[in-house]
């Protein structure tokens, strides 16, 4: 039975998931969750505005790809020497009203990466 | 490809020592019986779903059009062929009992403590999985898991020395090591069917002994809970006498009138009904996009199999496409980054990324998307791995009309080979034992395989390039080396049968001459022509692909 074997390295985008958060209110109220809901120009913006407060013009030539927006979470492309400036750029940010971009993972590749959906919620009790 | 060049002079955040990567296998499924109780071990798809002991996350993905011969008749489907191996106790909310469709995920959450688990025979022992995962990961946490009647302590240095267990290191790829990524993390794996241990023995004493008095072993802590070997063979030999108990919950739809007095009665000698699990059975919810780009690549395996060659050529591409070139048939050359597009195309297929549709690809504004879709150039004018994408984003117009041509069917050399279609896919999320996974391949490949009357099989016979991906995340339990994932892409090839529509005879020429010329390269041998008569005998999903993602996810 013909079988063969390849392995891929070194891939040349990174992929990042995302979640907005109100860091000021520590209630997520429904009414709250509507309020942030993200659109595709919202997180583009975001990322922006967190880039070019953290390595100004540069960061802003940065190439972000907006794969998926869905409620309150994105999928972003970049190319991957970028991770790390992304990254970190996203981890000191606080935008206008407290939200925050939470990195919930990153990677390679997109396979593995909707791992992080309520991962504290999953290993809760609750349902 | 938009040139990802980086405007930083940062270092790489990877490391070489772990460096991501992708190990990809393409095999030809066995064209013989497919036995659910007895899944092949060592081919290649099937051994992967093995490797992987527990799941988080599954996707199905295929066209429409699969998904409702595959699941549409359902009633059908389910006579002998399953009633063979239908498990002691179907109502069990915990059992996986039924597959394809029907399969749930079932599993429980419960707060107790390691000699809870000691104490109790039928939990220690049982054909189950428990997996503990610590919630805050630090240095100091202990990560613990019961594999039917294997028990694995992932803990640090300083636990173990505590805990005086006596049992053999395991050596993993970060065990023992003094500095780095996993320094000081030491594993232990017992295996608690073995004859030492029993009440009384020394070795087991010590190991209940240590759960109950040694910080970080003591604590209560959540577990995840969820049965192996429901319908497998593995199984009924071996099922313990308190797993074939039922547990009274809501999500047992199915319980009879005759039986629920009795089960209610053994309800109390459920292993876990003590300790209160909260039950979760979910079915896959299922959902469907509309006009999804498809490129060729995917739901054609000839793609895939001038990989193989390219592997088996090591690293001399240009060599290898001369040689493609120079033959007049002009077969499909697959590059290194034609694959990258693969893996990321699967990817946005399995997400369900709205930019592989027919409504947003080409409109969405490049400041937001700059994707583009992968396409292999079929033809001697091959130009590199650039040179053949689908089109230039930014000229929508041409792009669209290139896009219309390859669903009429009109595809000529070098032209985008896209298609679109509906396609729907079906999510599972949870805790999944392997065997789950393994089971609704092995029931996905079978239905495929079905042979319904007026049609070749269950995979009607327009379907001739039927495919399905099946995307699994993972749980991660180790530091370095840990597989993040796996992502298996079925493919039927072109199968043989009376083309309706010019565009269908089209396709079934340029499929067989393909398919040829395939058979000629890989040596398959004479009874698995894809052109021919023979190939009118094969059905169902013939090809798996498996792409494994090592170590992929930045931490």
């Amino acid at each position: 039975m013909a079988e063969s074997k390849f392995t891929l390295r070194n891939s040349s985008y990174s992929y990042i998931h995302l979640r907005i958060a109100d860091q000021a209110a520590n209630s997520t109220s429904h009414k709250q969750k509507e309020q942030l809901e993200l659109d595709e120009i919202t997180v583009l913006s975001h990322l922006t505005s967190a880039l070019s407060q953290y390595l100004g013009l540069t960061g802003t030539a940065i190439p972000v790809d907006i794969l998926k927006v869905q409620a309150l979470e994105a999928w972003i492309r970049l190319p991957i020497e970028d991770e790390r400036a992304v990254v970190a750029a996203l981890s000191q940010w606080v935008g206008k009203g407290g939200v925050t971009l939470r990195v919930l993972g990153r990677g390679s590749w997109l396979g593995g990466l909707q791992r992080g959906i309520d991962d504290a919620k999953f290993w809760s009790l609750e349902r | 490809m938009p040139s990802a060049t980086s405007i930083f002079n940062l270092p790489s955040s990877k490391s070489t020592s772990h460096a991501p990567k992708i190990h990809i296998s393409h095999t030809q499924l066995p064209q013989t019986y497919l036995d659910p109780s007895q899944p092949p071990t060592t081919r290649h798809p099937f051994k992967q779903i093995r490797a992987v002991s527990f799941a988080r996350n599954l996707t199905l993905c295929m066209p429409t059009r699969v998904y409702n011969s595959l699941y549409g008749n359902r009633d059908h489907d389910h006579d002998h062929d399953h009633a063979e191996n239908t498990p002691a106790n179907p109502e069990h909310p915990l059992a996986s009992a039924s597959r394809g469709p029907e399969q749930r995920c079932a599993y429980a959450k419960v707060l107790m403590t390691l000699s809870d688990v000691l104490s109790d025979h039928a939990l220690r022992t049982g054909n189950h999985a428990l997996f503990s995962a610590p919630c805050s990961p630090g240095a100091n946490s202990v990560a613990m898991r019961l594999d039917c009647g294997t028990l694995t302590l992932d803990m640090p240095q300083t636990t173990y020395q505590r805990s005086g267990l006596t049992f053999p290191l395991t050596k993993t790829e970060s065990g023992g090591r003094k500095h780095g990524k996993g320094s000081g993390r030491f594993r232990v794996e017992i295996d608690l069917r073995g004859p030492a241990m029993v009440k009384g023995r020394k070795g087991f004493e010590r190991l209940v002994y240590a759960s109950g008095s040694v910080e970080g072993l003591r604590e209560g802590r959540v577990w995840l809970f969820c049965e192996v070997g429901g319908g497998g063979r593995k199984g009924k030999g071996k099922r313990k006498r308190g797993e074939e108990v039922t547990m009274s919950s809501s999500a047992a739809p199915r319980a009879t009138t005759a039986t629920s007095d009795s089960s209610r009665e053994r309800e109390q000698h459920h292993p876990l009904a003590k300790h209160h699990p909260t039950l979760i059975v979910e079915p896959g919810t299922t959902t469907t996009q509309h006009d999804v780009l498809v490129p060729g690549m995917i739901s054609r395996p000839e793609y895939l199999c001038s990989l193989s060659t390219r592997s088996s050529t090591s690293t001399s591409t240009s060599a290898s496409k001369a040689e493609h070139a120079n033959g007049n048939g002009c077969p499909p050359t697959i590059l290194e980054d034609d694959v990258h597009e693969l893996v990321e195309y699967l990817g946005l297929l399995c997400l369900g990324s709205p930019r592989i549709t027919k409504r947003d690809y080409g409109r969405v504004d490049l400041y937001l998307c700059r994707y583009v879709l992968p396409t292999v150039e079929m033809g001697p004018k091959e130009s590199g791995a650039g040179g053949g994408k689908a089109a230039d984003v930014g000229d929508t117009g041409s792009e669209e009309g290139e896009i219309e041509s390859g669903t009429a069917g009109d595809k000529r050399e070098g032209d985008a080979d896209v298609r679109v279609e509906d396609v729907t896919s079906v999510r599972y999320s949870g805790f999944m034992s392997s065997e789950f996974v393994m089971q609704l391949v092995v029931d996905l490949i079978r239905r495929s395989r079905v042979r319904k009357s007026g049609e070749g099989s269950a995979l009607g016979r327009n379907d001739k390039a039927a495919w399905m991906a099946i995307s699994v995340d993972a749980f991660q339990m180790e530091a370095k080396g840990w597989v993040d994932g796996y992502l298996i892409l079925l493919q039927s090839g072109e199968a043989g049968g009376a083309g309706g529509g010019a565009a269908e005879e089209m396709s079934r020429k340029e499929g067989s001459i393909e398919g040829g010329r395939f058979e000629r390269r890989h040596h398959y041998g004479p009874n698995e022509k894809l052109d021919g008569k023979q190939s009118r005998e094969v059905r169902g999903f013939r090809y798996a692909t498996c792409f494994e993602f090592v170590d992929s996810m930045s931490r």
